[in-house]
């Protein structure tokens, strides 16, 4: 297991108010991009324009819109949004607990247990820190005009209240904050 | 019993089926080796009912099995030992079309292949089409995030399902969308294998048919050859609208019902759907008949008939398998496209290690195979075989970094292949996840996610046997 | 599918066959109107599994066996090949004991019926659609003999029809013997379970036929087409019957069949925009889905698809006199789909089902030869 890793697990684990970003996260590069299989895994603390840079030498993208390649790819993937997220095939996370733990993978195509990768993608670093995201990647050609995707606050109770429990599945001890 | 005499009490006379007799025909889905007889089954006509039952359920601590129109390959909607199983198949209306925003919302039980024959008129479809789709109903497509021909394109069931309307086991209901702020709920919902609630309404998106499309049909005189072709096809930066296997023994299967004049003597088909305009169609069409130099036969669809025609061949392949063997044990593992040909190799030594039959006929795009081990379940102790065989290939799939299964999901079947992908602590969170919409954990329950002590056993008995125990489904 | 001590070895093959796919859910009938697994052919096929597998079977189940119209769309759909026509009458077979006595002395009574040109054949015309139109046609040349099988309420309902066939052959220049008993092949005996008594009219029949000397025997109902085309099989290989069986099978042909090799550009054609509708017995029994079709399209007729061409009208035989309701509600969907395109007439190749949509439709009904004959 690569260091940051442990160290950062041991961080959480002594934590108990933690806010996440990119500085603190200090885990960013591409760790393994296949361009034949479409498929590309990155830390989360990659800066996007960094990735661009590196898909755009096979001509391929990221197939979802960017506001900003300033930020890094684990901001945008907890800001979450509807087109990043159907691109998500894997995440590795570690949980309120210090736990490191993967869901999803490398492929395009995984039904076995629920869809964390893309349950957490939205989740605003209050649930689990993100470590390492799978995206599924497109040759330029076959995309078209991107646009912002719409995003609406929910104002159903019980949407709210099923969020609050699944805070306290990743983060027992409610320290992402 | 109180839940029989209250669900006909309470329910309309004719939806309740009870007695052995009426309920044994529901007691497998599309994978019959695994059969269990629920207390009722209630053939519901409308939300109000099922909320009703989902009412009765619960205050007698009952188990519920939703069921669509019960083709799942992994036993998902088999019913449970004292379950009722809350059958969908009668709520089957396409309730509106939006043609300006591509969208319609569609009763949980419409037949995935009845949407886009709804929505044609209007030069629309619905993309997801798994094999089944003349008969699969959408919610069971939704409930296990179904993938199909199309999806390497166009994209699984969650990316192309705008939102839905679910019961909770409380009978309350939730409207998930793509376009909520916040977690990924509708995406959890795909693939939840009825195991967090009930989908009683779902939004799809509908995509505009294409202005032309081309199947090409190849045939090889090696299964490593066409797997080569496919990784080639992909690097070349062509996506195709659809990139299937077959081996020569799906195509005889698949031939003797569809009559297309698949090439009988290769070794391995590839069928490449490009579509587009027809600028597009012709540029692609000129690359991939390149990369094709090497192919034994080739065949381009002339018209949309023929195309139709190679695709239907190829999407009754499974129950055209039936003609060659009794039984059949579909796989389901996802592997890296790279190593395609590697998978198939290790799959041909396991059939001669185990001396059955296997045909394959796959979603080569998506590296999502599905190997089908033919066998006959008359014969005892040849099922036992058959599960050893396949955990064998899911086992390879997990360690080439694929997954156990791309599209059909875990159901009963895949309970203990799920020890070999996930650790206890990944499992813990997934069995929290269910406590968050089902405390007393009555939909579907002990399936899709194994109990951890099943996993400890099962590690424990890999160092004792070196081998694996069947499945016992009595024990849910 | 696994069975458990199954003893009827044929019934045994057949569900083994079937690998509970259900892909034949989506194109019955019965299970489109209903939603209920008991009534799909996979839920079928399960129930009779479960009966020869000694499990309990009461009247309970019975009801989802009689509801099936045995259309066949089951089997056309089947990948596997799943014989569900064969499995579904032996199935029928074995339940028939646990039918209350009241609907088999109900059932003989129909049976008796229609299958007795005494008593048809007066009440009948009560019933008849249409009358004989225009006078007959003798061949001018002669270049061969066919045997046209009456049918048993056809002529009697309908006798425009064969008349319509004749004149047409004998421009083709093939003369027309008819069955000199105007007696039921043996469908309605056999489809309500009365297999001694079909055996017996069967038999009569080959003796009968045998008897004339043509090469042909054209049947221009495709009902009794079917049956008559699965004499054989009625039989096994041991009985002398068998081979005498098969002589007629091998001659057997729908008129369809018949017209499809021959050149029809002489005829005298009936300019009318219809739309046709495929009787089930032709398409998924006889296995003959579009010929009538494309010889209707390259005599000019122009037709739009008609949605759901694949499903039943309802009619099935005796099925709209036991099973009112459901066969009503299918022809309420077949006509809407029928007259989708404001046909001025219907045209079909059975006589079941022409007399079934005409009882409802606004527009005339006819078999599509007559469109061929234009008396005019
Ligand atoms: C021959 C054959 C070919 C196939 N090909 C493909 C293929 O290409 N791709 C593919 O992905 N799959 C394929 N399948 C598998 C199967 O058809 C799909 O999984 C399909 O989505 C199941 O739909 P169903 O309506 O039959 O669901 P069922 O089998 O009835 O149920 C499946 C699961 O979903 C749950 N469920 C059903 N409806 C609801 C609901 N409304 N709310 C909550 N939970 C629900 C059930 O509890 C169960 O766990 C194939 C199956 C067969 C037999
Ligand atoms: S289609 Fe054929 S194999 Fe599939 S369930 Fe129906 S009868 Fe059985
Ligand atoms: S014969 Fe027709 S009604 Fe009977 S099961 Fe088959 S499709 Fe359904």
């Amino acid at each position: 297991m690569p260091d940051r890793i442990n160290q950062l697990q041991q961080l959480i684990k002594d934590a108990n108010n933690l806010h996440i970003n990119s500085e603190w996260l200090a885990h960013a590069g591409v760790i393994e991009y296949f361009p034949e299989e479409l498929v590309i895994t990155i830390k989360a603390g990659t800066k996007i324009s960094n990735i661009q840079t590196e898909l755009a030498k096979h001509n391929q993208m990221l197939p979802f819109f960017i506001k900003t390649a300033d930020m890094s790819i684990g901001a945008a993937y907890a800001q979450g949004a509807q087109d990043l997220s159907d691109c998500v095939l894997g995440v590795k996370i570690i949980d309120g607990t210090g736990a490191y733990l993967n869901f999803g993978g490398q492929v395009m195509k995984n039904v076995s247990g629920y869809d964390v990768a893309r349950l957490l993608s939205g989740s605003k670093g209050k649930l689990a820190v993100i470590t390492q995201i799978s995206f599924k990647v497109m040759p330029i050609s076959y995309m078209t005009q991107l646009s912002a995707p719409i995003k609406r606050a929910t104002t159903s109770q019980l949407h709210q209240h099923i969020e609050q429990k699944l805070k306290q599945v990743f983060d027992p001890r409610g320290i992402f904050n | 019993m109180k839940v029989i005499q209250r669900l006909l009490t309470q329910l309309p006379q004719g939806i309740v089926l009870t007695g052995k007799e009426n309920t044994r025909p529901f007691e497998c889905d599309g994978l019959s080796v695994y059969r269990q007889k629920p207390l009722a089954v209630v053939l519901t006509e409308n939300i109000a009912q099922i909320k009703q039952v989902l009412k009765i359920c619960k205050d007698n601590n009952t188990p519920v099995v939703t069921r669509g129109a019960g083709t799942g390959l992994a036993g998902g909607a088999m019913p449970l030992k004292n379950s009722v199983v809350l059958g969908l198949s009668k709520l089957n209306q396409v309730k509106s079309i939006d043609v300006k925003n591509r969208l319609a919302v569609v009763d949980p039980g419409v037949r995935n292949i009845a949407i886009s024959e709804a929505v044609t008129q209007h030069g629309l479809y619905y993309a997801p089409d798994p094999s089944s789709q003349i008969a699969c109903t959408i919610g069971g497509n939704v409930a296990e995030n179904s993938g199909g021909v199309h999806c390497l394109k166009y994209g699984l069931t969650v990316h192309n399902v705008e939102a839905i309307k679910m019961l909770t086991i409380d009978g309350e209901e939730l409207i998930l969308s793509r376009q909520d702020d916040g977690l990924g709920l509708l995406a959890l919902m795909n693939g939840s294998e009825g195991l967090l609630g009930i989908i009683i309404e779902i939004t799809v998106k509908l995509t505009p048919t294409p202005i032309l499309a081309r199947v090409v049909m190849a045939g090889f005189d090696s299964v490593r050859e066409c797997a080569n072709v496919v990784a080639d096809i992909i690097k070349a930066g062509i996506i195709p609208a659809g990139l299937e296997m077959m081996d020569s023994f799906a195509m005889e299967a698949a031939e003797g019902f569809a009559q297309v004049g698949y090439p009988l003597d290769a070794k391995a088909l590839l069928l490449c759907e490009l579509d587009g305009t027809q600028t597009q169609v012709q540029a692609e069409l000129d690359s991939v008949l390149k990369i094709l130099s090497d192919a034994s036969t080739v065949k381009v669809s002339e018209s949309e008939e023929e195309r139709l025609n190679f695709w239907k061949g190829r999407k009754s392949a499974f129950p055209a398998v039936g003609r060659l063997s009794p039984d059949y044990y579909c796989m389901d593992g996802t592997i890296p496209r790279r190593h395609l040909a590697d998978m198939l190799e290790k799959i041909n030594e396991l059939s001669q290690k185990y001396q059955l039959r296997v045909a394959n006929v796959f979603h080569a795009g998506d590296g999502n195979l599905h190997p089908l081990i033919l066998y006959d379940a008359n014969i005892e102790g040849e099922l036992e075989k058959v599960e050893e065989f396949g955990t064998e290939i899911l086992k390879l799939s997990v360690d080439m970094g694929g997954t156990i299964t791309g599209e059909h999901g875990v159901g009963v079947e895949k309970l203990n292949a799920m020890c070999h992908q996930f650790n206890a602590k990944e499992l813990a969170i997934f069995h929290k996840i269910k406590a968050v919409f089902d405390p007393k954990s009555l939909l579907n329950p002990g399936k899709a996610v194994p109990e951890l002590h099943r996993c400890a056993e099962l590690g424990a008995m890999h160092v004792h046997h070196g081998k694996l125990p069947h499945p016992e489904l009595e024990r849910f | 599918m696994q069975t458990i001590d199954i003893q009827n070895l044929k019934a045994n093959d057949i569900i083994r066959k079937c690998v509970h796919c259900g892909f034949c859910l989506a194109t019955c009938p019965t299970y489109q109107l209903l939603g209920d697994e008991l009534d799909s052919p996979r839920g079928r096929i399960y129930l009779i599994k479960s009966a020869l597998e000694n499990h309990h079977f009461s009247k309970k189940s019975i009801i989802h066996l009689d509801r099936c119209l045995t259309c066949r769309s089951c089997e056309t759909t089947c990948p596997s090949g799943v014989e569900y026509g064969q499995l579904i009458d032996i199935g029928r077979e074995f339940i028939e004991q646990k039918r209350p006595l009241w609907q088999k002395v109900y059932r003989y009574f129909v049976r008796q019926f229609l299958t007795t040109p005494i008593l048809f054949n007066t009440i009948g015309l009560i019933f008849r659609h249409s009358k004989i139109k225009g006078k007959p046609i003798k061949p001018i040349v002669k270049i061969g003999k066919v045997l046209l099988l009456g049918g048993c309420v056809q002529p009697v309902l309908a006798p425009n029809i064969n008349h319509s066939i004749k004149n047409i052959l004998a421009k083709l220049g093939y003369e027309t013997v008819e069955t000199p008993q105007k007696q039921c092949c043996g469908a309605v005996d056999q489809h309500l379970s009365a297999g001694h008594d079909a055996l017996a009219k069967i038999k009569r029949n080959i003796d009968t036929w045998l008897k004339i000397e043509v090469e042909v025997i054209i049947s221009s109902a495709s009902g009794c087409g079917l049956m008559v085309k699965d004499y054989a099989s009625m039989f096994k290989v041991s009985d002398p019957y068998y081979q005498k069986a098969q002589l007629i099978v091998n001659k057997t042909k729908d008129i369809a069949e018949f017209l499809a090799d021959q050149d029809l550009s002489q005829l005298n054609l009936e300019k009318i925009d219809i739309s046709y509708h495929e009787p089930c017995t032709l398409q998924h029994g006889q296995q003959l889905g579009g010929l009538v079709d494309s010889i209707l399209s390259s005599l000019g007729y122009q037709q739009t698809p008609v949605v759901d061409s694949h499903l039943c009208c309802g009619s099935a035989g005796t099925y709209s006199i036991f099973h009112p309701k459901l066969s009503q509600k299918l022809r309420v969907n077949k006509l809407k789909h029928l007259q989708a395109s404001n046909p001025q007439m219907i045209v079909t190749a059975n006589i079941g089902c022409l007399m079934h949509l005409q009882k409802q439709a606004k527009i005339p009904v006819k078999h599509w030869v007559e469109l061929l004959d234009n008396q005019a």
